[in-house]
């Protein structure tokens, strides 16, 4: 086990080099200067000058490549162009609790509705309920996003003034008790419309694979050893049919990297999806850079998770 | 009273599929008798496991029963059910709740793949624990010191370690041992074996059917032994019926079939057992292929391969009829066949 997630952490070690290497190349593949765009174009040449030299880069490229690499694995992440004086790490850890937030929401929103609807699915073929579970795991994952969250906040928040559009909760109080769970309604908007996707193809997973497990020789006999259904399929075939969700629902941390940069810019919630487009577009390097790092550290974590938590799972699976 | 535990009359059942209606069985009908071991016989595909199922009321939701009776002789199921006066349970009009009060307590079922009949996630200990809460009401420490009584008494030792085992850790003849632990654990008074050996080496085969034998010699525990397995048939059965196409085409004392089958596919199929002491040039078999059964033949099923067969054998089913004591088969021309 631990010698599994040592050999796991030097692979993420090449997973980061290799995501930096990528960014920093693309980053000066990107057309525009953020010297440019922060001073504007008819700004006076010396200050251009000035301010290119300011932040490095007139340096040559491999020079700027090991610096900023040498600066970033010593955890001084550098001060963002665009907003200036502040340090990359600060902006980053200030927006963090929303998106943070967001995120977990909208996975356990996902899940607590798709794992039930998908076994009652699955016990229930080609019956109603069914077709009704297929029918909204369908809708589910034809919905664009950010469609959804447009139509949501037209009907709830500005047809029927149910909530406001825009969750405004300080975000020192999202990760507190009782602001954990009270944030929920304004953020329910949101939390909907980043988990609906999710929700819908986690359903169809755990509808298909029980099916394919309440075939199995073992819950015939399990049945035939006069076990009640709910032990058949509850402590049985749902065990056994959680498996290939686990890594699906692990895999949609990536998703809702993309989700959260939707979702945020419908909702206008000041998290990290909205801080990357600007960065995007003000050439904020170091915020791109740091925060294309910080996705990578999640991804890698949360593959982590999902290999670890199949051991617990499943007691086949060795890790080594 | 009866000596039957288990009667089997007239029964008939189908699927339903998206190609058609699949007529499964279609008048079934033997006895087990009480402490008896009765095999069933028949090629892949007559409807042997299905038969099984049927009496567990396991089908699954596209079959349908649609007549016959499945006769259970059993005061403790009656008690269980809280049935008064005497008299056996028509199994097939029991609901679910009632047959979870029989599956695994008073008819258990051994299957034929036991690798693939435990739960790959459960401990075994867990496993048959689960069986002796639910049938026995006993948990706990208790329930360990049963578990480790269980498994010594299949011979699975040491049976402390077994106990904390996973399935895919044990090898076939041991999940098989376990299963039939299982199975005997609530003192079932039938014991359905689907095919029990037939995934296990040869070698563990004669161990396992040994076992299950001696097991229950003791608890005068009736055996319905499903298999294609001839050999298996001759060595622990007490009475055989054979399936042929859904139905049950002759039933006999084990040495009266093997002296003398009278069904004329009971007789191809003895024939078609390799022997070593007649080395022949050519296999014997049965010509023509086993009925597609969403249009079976007319009449009696087995009369396109038959030689025997005439008009009346296209037209009209057979009847059971009793050629000496313990011998019955069910065809218009047995006479012919009688030795």
């Amino acid at each position: 086990m631990r010698s599994y997630i040592l050999k796991k952490l030097a692979i993420a070690v090449l997973v980061f080099l290799g995501v930096y290497t990528i960014v920093f190349l693309l980053c000066f593949m990107m057309p525009g200067d953020p010297v440019r765009v922060s001073m504007g174009l008819h700004s006076d040449p010396q200050a251009v000058e000035l301010l290119t030299h300011a932040w490095g880069l007139d340096e040559p490229r491999y020079v700027q490549y090991f610096s900023y690499l040498k600066c970033f694995v010593m955890g001084d992440w550098g001060i963002s162009f665009r907003y200036e004086d502040k340090a990359v790490l600060g902006i980053i850890l200030d927006r963090l609790p929303r998106t943070a937030y967001l995120g977990l929401w909208g996975i356990i929103f996902s899940v607590i509705l798709s794992i039930p609807l998908g076994v009652i699915a699955a016990y229930k073929q080609n019956k109603p309920p069914d077709n009704a579970a297929v029918l909204i795991s369908q809708i589910g994952v034809s919905l664009p996003n950010f469609w959804l969250g447009l139509m949501l906040i037209a009907i709830v928040a500005v047809g029927l003034r149910w909530i406001s559009p825009i969750p405004q909760v300080p975000h020192s109080e999202l990760w507190s008790f009782p602001g954990f769970f009270t944030s929920l309604k304004p953020y329910s908007l949101a939390i909907i419309t980043l988990g609906t996707g999710m929700m819908a193809t986690t359903t169809r997973l755990t509808r298909s694979s029980m099916l394919e497990i309440i075939r199995q020789d073992y819950i015939t006999m399990l049945r035939a050893k006069g076990m009640p259904e709910h032990v058949v399929i509850l402590k049985h075939a749902l065990r056994n049919a959680l498996i290939p969700v686990v890594t699906i629902v692990g895999m949609q941390v990536l998703i809702l990297i993309g989700g959260v940069v939707l979702t945020e810019t419908v909702f206008a919630i000041n998290g990290l999806g909205r801080l990357y487009v600007d960065a995007i577009t003000a050439r904020d390097y170091p915020i791109i850079t740091a925060l294309t790092l910080v996705y990578a550290a999640a991804v890698v974590i949360m593959n982590l998770i999902v290999d670890l938590s199949y051991s617990l799972i499943d007691p086949r699976v060795k890790l080594g | 009273m009866s000596q039957n535990l288990l009667v089997v009359k007239d029964v008939a059942m189908h699927f339903h599929t998206e190609d058609g209606e699949v007529f499964a069985l279609d008048g079934v009908s033997f006895e087990i008798r009480y402490g008896e071991t009765f095999a069933l016989v028949g090629e892949t595909g007559c409807g042997k496991s299905v038969t099984a199922m049927t009496i567990l009321g396991l089908l699954p939701p596209q079959a349908s029963v649609s007549r016959g009776e499945v006769l259970f002789h059993d005061d403790t199921l009656r008690r269980r059910l809280r049935m008064t006066g005497p008299g056996p349970v028509d199994l097939l009009k029991l609901s679910n709740r009632q047959m979870l009060k029989l599956r695994g307590v008073r008819i258990a079922l051994i299957s034929q793949d036991p690798s693939s009949s435990l739960d790959p996630l459960y401990r075994i200990e867990a496993q048959i624990g689960e069986v002796l809460n639910t049938h026995r009401g006993i948990d706990g420490k208790k329930a360990k010191e049963e578990v480790l009584r269980l498994l010594n008494s299949v011979e699975l030792a040491p049976a402390e370690e077994i106990a904390k085992k996973y399935p895919h850790q044990l090898s076939g003849g041991q999940c098989q041992r376990v299963v039939i632990a299982m199975a005997l654990a609530s003192q079932p008074s039938l014991l359905i074996a689907d095919e029990p050996t037939t995934s296990l080496d040869v070698s563990i085969q004669a161990e396992i059917l040994e076992l299950m034998a001696e097991l229950i010699r003791g608890s005068n525990t009736s055996l319905l032994l499903i298999t294609h397995d001839l050999a298996v048939v001759a060595e622990v059965s007490d009475r055989v019926g054979v399936m042929y196409a859904g139905s049950v085409c002759e039933i006999a004392d084990v040495r009266s079939l093997f002296a003398h089958p009278i069904h004329p596919y009971t007789r191809g199929l003895l024939a078609a057992v390799p022997s070593i002491t007649q080395r022949k040039a050519e296999m014997d078999y049965i010509p023509g292929s086993v009925p597609d059964l969403m249009h079976p033949p007319a009449g009696c099923r087995f009369h396109p391969r038959c030689k025997y067969a005439t008009e009346v054998c296209k037209g009209r089913k057979p009847k059971m009829v009793a050629v000496e004591t313990e011998h019955y088969v069910v065809c218009h021309h047995y006479a012919a066949c009688l030795p």
